[in-house]
Formats: C-alpha cells, structure tokens, sequence
C-alpha cells in the first residue's frame, strides 16, 4: 500500500462521498460546492494517473461552473446559508433506479472489463506529447469541437439578448392586439402553474 | 498569554461610531487619531463609541447596536446621554482629546480580563413570532415566502432590470451606519445589487447650523470667517466621499488639510491629484442624476451644480465687490457634485484670503448662503431624504452609497426650538 | 527530507512574507500622507514593524462572533481554504536552478485554476455567514471575477510560449536573455491588474469594501478575521512570486544567490500593487466589467499573438 495508493483511496472516497451528500444536502449553494469537492477529488486521482495537464484542467473548468452554477443559485434563490429548508430532489424512485442501474452497469464495466496495462514510459513529457496529439492527429476533432462550442455560446448570447427583428423581444415576439394599443391576439388563458411543493 | 495581552494593548483601540447630532466633524478629526482604529463594522469593535444626541425614536436602533458588538465590549458617551440599561457604569467623557486616552484604558482592561464587559439590553429571540402556514413555518408559495421567525423569506420577484423572475432581497440599514449621513435608516429591496425599491424610515438627524452662520442672519461678520466654515465643510464631504470610494489614505491627508486651514491655501494639488487617479470615474461618478426640481427642493451646492443659480451671496454688495461669481452648472451627476464642492471650496479659500486683508465683512443679513443651502430667518433647509425613494432605484450598491454621499440631506435645526 | 525542505519553504515564505506585506503597506501609508499619526503617546503605534504583530495579536485575542444559523464548515473553512491555495501558487515558484518546491509540469495552468478556485472561496465566505452584506460582497466579487480570469489565462499562456512549456521553471529559463517584461510589455501591467483582483486588493476590492461595511467579512472578527486577513495578504505574496517568475526573471540574475533576488523581485512588485492599492479609487462593478472584456481582454489578445509572433520568427 504505497502512498500513491492511499492517496487514490482517500480521493476516491471524498469524490464518493461528497457526491452522494449533494443529494442528502438542503441548499442548493451546498450542492453546487459539494459537487465541485467531488470533481476536485476526480481530478486529484487523474493527477495520480499521470494526466498532469487533464488533472489542473480539470480544477480550472469545474471551478468555474460550480461558480457559476452557485451564483444561479443564490439568484433564483436569495437564501443565504438555506435557513428556508426545502426538498430538493425530484422523482426519486426513477432517479434512484436510473442511479442503481448506472452503478451496476459501470461497476460490471470496471470489475469484468479487460483493461490493458500500459504504464507511462520513463522520461515521457506528457505535456508535450498531449500538444502533439491535440494539434497533429486529433486536430480536426478538437478544432471542430471548439468551433461549435463558439457558436453555441454566441448563439446562447443572441437568443437571450433583447434586441430582435421586430423590436424589443417581449413585444416583437407576440401578434399586435385587434384594436390598437389592446390586448395580443389569439393568446391562450393564461392558467396558474402549480407549484408541486419544491423549489 | 499575558504578553500577548500587553502586544494587543499596543495596537490602536477598534472602536464603531454611533454618531449622533452635530458629531460628525469631530468624528472627522477624530479619524486622525492614531490610538484608534474606525472598524467599518461593529462585529470587529471593542468599544462603542456615542458621539452626540441620540433622538429618542432611535434608541431601539442603539440598543440592538449596543448588543451587535460582540462581548464583551465597553460604551463610551461622548455630549449623550446613555441609555437606560447602561446608566449605573457608563463612561461620560466631555472633552474631545480624551477619547484616546479614555478607549484605550477601557481596551486594555478588557484585554487583561480587569473589567466585564457591558451585559446585552435586548432579549435574546427572534424579533417577531413565528408565522407561516407550512409544516417548518414557512408559508406564501409553496416552499417559499411567508414569515419564518419574523424575518421575510425569499419570493420571486419581477428584476427590474429585463423582467426576469428572480429573488429580490429585502433588509433594512441605519440609523447608525458611517457611509449614511448620521440617523439615515432605510429599508431597501435589492434585485442582484441593484436597488429596486427605497423607504426611508428614518430620517437623518438634523444639522445644528454653525454659530457663524447664525451671527450672520443678525449682524455682519467677517466674511473670512464665513468662506472659511464653507471651505472646511466642503472639504469634509469630500473626504468622506473619497473614503467611499477606496482612497482612504487621500481622505485622512485631505482630513489632516482641514485642520490645518489657512485663508489663500491652495488645493489644486489636491484636485490634480483626484483628477489623476480617476476619482472622477470612480463608482457612480457619472450616475445619481437628480432632475431639476429635485435640485430645486435640495438646494446649496447640488442645485448650483445642476445649473440653477441660488446663491444668496450674489445680494450682497460686500461680496461683489471682492470679485465673487457664483460658480455651477457642471451638471446634475455625483461627478458633478464633487467637483462643486472642489470649486466652491477653492473659491471660498480664495475669497477668504481677500476678506482677511480687506476686513471685509457682509453686509447682507436677510439670507445667509451656508454649505447646506439658503438659510433665512424662520425658513431652514428641510430634510431633503425622500428624493432617494425617486433617485436611488435602479442604481448599483457602490453608485447608491456614491450619491447618498454626494448629496447634502440632513435638514438644518431651526435654533429657537431648543437644541441638544 | 526534500518534502519537508518543501513545506518550511512555503510556509516560511507566506509568514514571512506577509508580515513584510503589512509593514511596507504601513509605510507607503505614512509615505503618502495617508495613516493616522496624531494623538498623544503615539510612538509605540508609529513603529511599523511592531504595528502589524500588535493589531495580530487584537485581533487574536478579539471575541469571535458567530451569526445565526450560519454555513460554518464553509465559513470556517473558507479563510483556511484560501490560505492553501496561496501555498499551492507559491509552490510551483522556484528559487533557484535545482530547488522548486513542487515542479508540476504544468504550473501555469494551476495558476489559471487558482484564480477561479479563489472566487469560489471568496463567494463561499461572503455566502456562509446567512447575512446580507456578505453576501452582496461575494456576489458582486463573482460577477466580477469571470472577467479577469480570462485575462489572465491569455498573458500566462503568452509567457510560456518562449518557454515552450507549462512549467515555472522553464518559464523562468527562457528569460536568460531577455526578461518577459520587456519582450512582451503589455503582459506586467495585464497580470497586475489580475493580482489586485485575485486578492481583491485597492481598487479592484468588489467583496470587502468600505461600503459594504466590511463586505464578506462584515460579520467576521477575531481570529477568523485574522485568518482571511493573513491569507489575503499570503495570495499577494504568492501572487507576487508568480508574476516576478513568469515576468523578472525570477531566480536569475548576477553576484547574488538565487533566493535573494527572487525576493528582490518579489518585493519590488509587491511594492507595486500595494501603492497601486493606495492610489486608485474603486470603479463600480459594471464599469470595471465594461473595461475588463471591451479594453483588457483585447489587450491580452494582443499579447497573445505579439507573443505567438516572436516564438514563431
């Protein structure tokens, strides 16, 4: 049991644990940060594994979307601390069946799959050789990934903004009223939605 | 732990300030003490320090305030009356140079465990009973709203800003916060940061107008002595807005300039050096926009500053003849404001200057121009807080707290019905 | 053996150097006319190097204050957090040619996952106190911070690309000819800015400020106060080793040893940010958010491809 091993352990048990509390937790900031813990924890391990560039990435990325994920929080819930206790889980008999499924599934997966045994040669600059592999043989895959993602995000940016084609998007977006200044037309009741009792 | 006891006695002495009436300028000077540190919250304070009159409907304020500092903790009064729990062991103190002294006496027999803290004047549970519908107390909309405990709970709100339901936070600060002017309490409702509702509740305790002034309603006096109120007054609202906005050591040197004041002292050096760091584009410089009847209703620096020309000093021939224009018209913004009390400042050195070595003194005793604004016999400035219910929503904290600052609200006591 | 080596370096650097932080802060204070120097019997508080152990030990001895229903592991935790995170910046720093005390492969890149674990510390000690001043100093801090983290993964980037390589140390190599300040001039004054708002210094302080009373730490006091305070100070120490190694330098220079003119370095920046503190006023946050993506970000792409340019010719 070297130290290595030890440290995978203690890594693989917070990552474990502290997924498991974001759904026992009652605030939904607690969530957010308990789920970054558990992140953190899995890019501990791929530090352990040798992944030195995935593992740092991987505390640069999630850090910041759990930061962001904590700050949509508090806005859609100005809660400070969760003195307001609330249930935050949904359907939990399909979650938890989906979840047990998942587990067995995986587990079947790391327990019975034949995993090949190539340990990282000596002197290798994993650095290096990700940067090859990034811009030589895979560039046209993470080129293209990247692309999308941009579009993606600028299109997310023109969707939410205002501004449309025919005005400001709250009036452009619904048919002028059958007298001027009425109503807009053909719109639905407006019926309540019901509140099931959660956040 | 004794040593570490006696290295902590050598530290200044946290203190928080209620101010009170008429205590800000002394407050001011007091800054420059070296013995004491203004902690800019009450949790991180060893003494309470009540400088001045407390009105009476602001006593519950300073009870609750008294308990916020964390035990144990010793009062200081300073020209008030203490409160009634505290009457048998308060420590009074008249003059102004003994508060080093005095708070660090009481800081260290805290520290060495000589003396017990004050015991706390409120009860220790929740300020209202619990109300709700649901099984924990809550109640409104489902898992949200309703009162738990007396403290309202979260509930959706339309943002202001574009329409978005999100939560808007509502608490309530005062009276005895520094960046507000003394006895200003407000309950506010934040959407993010943004301010998007005000009610003031309390209004800020009135200002005693200068003995200067007051001779001036009643016969002449040396107009030196006049311009030199005006400039240090306006230079201390500088200061205090410069503090705001992060350029403490500028305001403690500024702090230290008015002191020292002479008639012809010159403060370009200081306006270059605000010019230079980007005071004029610091957190709500170019926000807190006041129409022109609100400039009207607060009149003084901030109607002059958005173009309006009211200055009592233009009927007097005295002035005139010492060259005097009244200044103004920059615009209705803080950034505005602040250069105002700048010009005005620099002006009233100037004229100061002349007046010391012509003698001059006024002439015109109908209405005096004090730093608040017009002051006639009988017809006083108003209290001026309610245009924050018009100007404040919509702005961001730093910018709201920047033009609370920027703008002059207390109302100014009339003399005849009794002061403290 | 070197582990421990490791461990005291770091430990002795962060104490060290922020009992140094405290003092210069002092004397650029009474340099620019700026400390509370009057009263009677003042020459005990004058004295600047006794000034910061002795406000150390009121604050020590100082009640602490606990508000109701607070988060206290993440209050708590979060001064204690943000300390671990200077020391791990500080670690990756070498300071000389063999001594680094962790010489990860890709310290740049922790650097750039330091920034955004630091928002989240900070967020995390504005949130947990369950009241409301805190908590506007920690959003407004978040709503904020997004925009210089970018900045400063682009000026990191554009420092290791001479280097062609994510380690500090070869950062450091590279610069045997020519340091980066002046190779990339736009780079320094870019990563300053991403200093003061690492450690939400002077005018880039959205979460403590004077008018939020305190801001995240309006509820703090005694030794938590104590804690956030000195590891605010240790990220300005740490930030300024990072930024003397990726722009001074670092460890090389002539006569000296290696250590010393790190620490030459170190303090000349560190003299930097804290006058750069002292001076300029806080903007509000829209207007720094405005300058951050329409003027810094550009900036920084500049310095990208400036930098991209002279590796490549």
């Amino acid at each position: 049991m070297t130290a290595v091993d030890l440290a995978f352990l203690l890594n693989a048990a917070i990552a474990v644990y502290s997924g498991w509390r974001v759904f026992r937790t009652d605030s939904m900031v607690r969530a957010s940060f308990l789920l970054l813990i558990s992140f953190l924890a899995v890019g501990a391990i791929m530090l352990l594994l040798g992944a030195v560039y995935l593992g740092v990435a991987i505390f640069f990325m999630m850090a910041v979307e759990m930061m962001i994920m904590a700050l949509f929080m508090v806005m859609f819930m100005m809660n400070p601390a969760g003195l307001n206790p609330m249930n935050m889980v949904h359907q939990e008999r399909i979650s938890a069946a989906a979840g047990v499924l998942a587990f067995v599934a995986l587990g079947a997966v790391a327990v019975f799959g034949e995993f090949p045994s190539r340990p990282k040669p000596e002197g290798l600059d994993v650095v290096a050789r990700l940067g090859h592999e990034l811009l030589g043989d895979s560039m046209l895959v993470f080129e293209s990934a990247g692309v999308t993602l941009l579009a993606t995000m600028i299109g997310v940016v023109v969707m939410s903004s205002r501004r449309g084609r025919y005005g400001d998007a709250n009036e452009g977006s619904v048919p002028p009223g059958l007298e001027p200044g009425g109503e807009p037309a053909g719109q639905p009741p407006d019926d309540d939605d019901e509140e099931h009792g959660c956040h | 732990m004794n040593w570490l006891a006696r290295l902590a006695c050598r530290a200044p002495v946290p203190v928080y300030p209620a101010i009170g009436r008429n205590a800000l300028p002394q407050i001011q000077d007091w800054r420059l003490d070296a013995r004491l540190q203004w902690t800019r919250s009450p949790r991180q304070a060893r003494i309470l320090l009540v400088a001045g009159d407390i009105l009476p409907e602001c006593r519950p304020a300073l009870r609750r305030l008294h308990d916020q500092l964390p035990a144990p903790s010793i009062t200081l009064w300073w020209r008030s009356t203490p409160l009634a729990g505290l009457a048998d062991r308060a420590v009074v103190f008249e003059d102004a140079d003994e508060l080093g002294t005095i708070a660090g006496d009481a800081c260290r027999s805290l520290l060495l465990g000589d003396r017990q803290g004050e015991p706390n004047l409120c009860p220790d549970e929740p300020p209202a009973p619990f109300e709700g519908r649901g099984d924990h107390g809550q109640g409104g909309e489902g898992m949200m709203g309703g009162k738990p405990y007396g403290r309202p709970m979260a509930m959706t709100a339309e943002d202001l800003r574009d329409g978005l339901e999100l939560d808007p936070l509502e608490f309530s600060i005062g009276p005895f916060w520094p960046v507000l002017p003394p006895g200003l309490a407000a309950r506010l409702v934040l959407h993010g940061d943004v301010i998007a509702e005000v009610e003031i509740t309390s209004a800020p305790f009135p200002v005693d107008l200068q003995p200067v002034f007051e001779q001036a309603l009643e016969r002449p006096v040396p107009i030196a002595d006049l311009e030199m109120a005006r400039a240090r007054n306006h230079l201390r609202q500088l200061s205090h807005s410069m503090w705001l906005s992060g350029l403490e050591s500028a305001s403690l040197s500024v702090l230290r300039q008015v002191q020292a004041l002479q008639p012809h002292d010159s403060i370009s050096g200081l306006c270059e050096r605000l010019r230079r760091v980007g005071f004029f584009f610091s957190a709500g410089a170019g926000r807190g926009e006041i129409s022109l009847e609100q400039a009207e209703r607060l009149g003084g620096p901030a109607a002059r500053a958005a173009g309006l020309e009211q200055d009592a000093r233009t009927r007097d021939p005295e002035y005139r003849k010492l060259g005097f224009r009244p200044v103004g018209g920059r615009g209705n913004d803080c950034r505005a404001r602040w250069q105002q009390w700048l010009d005005e400042a620099s002006q009233a050195l100037h004229l100061a200057g002349r007046a010391r070595s012509s003698g001059a003194e006024t002439s015109y005793t109908e209405s005096v121009e004090a730093p608040r604004g017009n002051v006639q016999c009988g017809r006083y400035p108003a209290d001026a807080s309610a245009i924050l219910s018009e100007l404040l929503p919509g702005l961001e904290w730093s910018e709201a707290m920047a033009t609370i600052a920027s703008l002059d609200l207390a109302g100014v006591a009339d003399p005849g019905e009794g002061r403290a | 053996m070197d582990l421990m080596l490791s461990v005291i370096a770091v430990l002795a650097t962060l104490s060290v150097g922020a009992y140094a932080v405290a003092v210069i802060d002092r004397i650029c204070g009474v340099a620019m006319g700026g400390e509370a120097t009057g009263g009677a019997g003042v020459h005990d508080r004058r004295n600047p190097f006794l000034a910061p152990l002795s406000r150390a030990a009121a604050l020590w001895l100082a009640p602490p204050h606990v508000t109701e229903a607070p988060d206290a592991a993440g209050w708590r935790l979060a001064p204690v957090l943000y300390l671990t995170l200077a020391g791990m910046g500080l670690a990756v720093v070498p300071w000389s040619e063999t001594f680094v005390p962790v010489d990860l492969a890709t310290g740049i890149v922790l650097w750039g996952a330091l920034e955004p674990l630091a928002t989240v510390l900070i967020f995390l000690h504005g949130w947990s106190p369950n009241s409301h001043l805190p908590l506007l100093g920690g959003y407004r801090y978040v709503a904020v911070g997004l925009s210089y983290i970018l900045v400063s993964m682009f000026v990191l980037i554009a420092v290791a690309l001479p280097a062609e390589s994510l380690q500090v140390s070869a950062v450091v190599e590279s610069q045997q000819e020519l340091w980066n300040v002046v190779r990339q001039p736009l780079g320094l004054p870019l990563f300053l800015i991403v200093g003061l708002g690492i450690s939400f210094w002077g005018p880039l302080d959205f979460a403590d400020s004077n008018d939020l009373a305190g801001g995240t730490s309006a509820e703090s006091s005694g030794r938590a106060l104590l804690v956030w305070q000195f590891a605010r100070i240790a990220m300005l120490v740490s930030f300024s080793a990072i930024a003397a190694s990726a722009f001074l330098g670092g460890w090389m220079g002539p006569l000296l040893p290696g250590p010393i003119w790190l620490v030459i370095k170190m303090v000349f920046i560190l003299v930097l940010l804290l006058v750069l503190g002292r001076l300029l006023p806080r903007l509000s946050p829209e207007r720094f958010m405005t300058l951050a993506w329409t003027v810094l970000l550009p900036l920084a792409f500049v310095d990208l491809v400036w930098a991209g340019l002279e590796a490549l010719s």
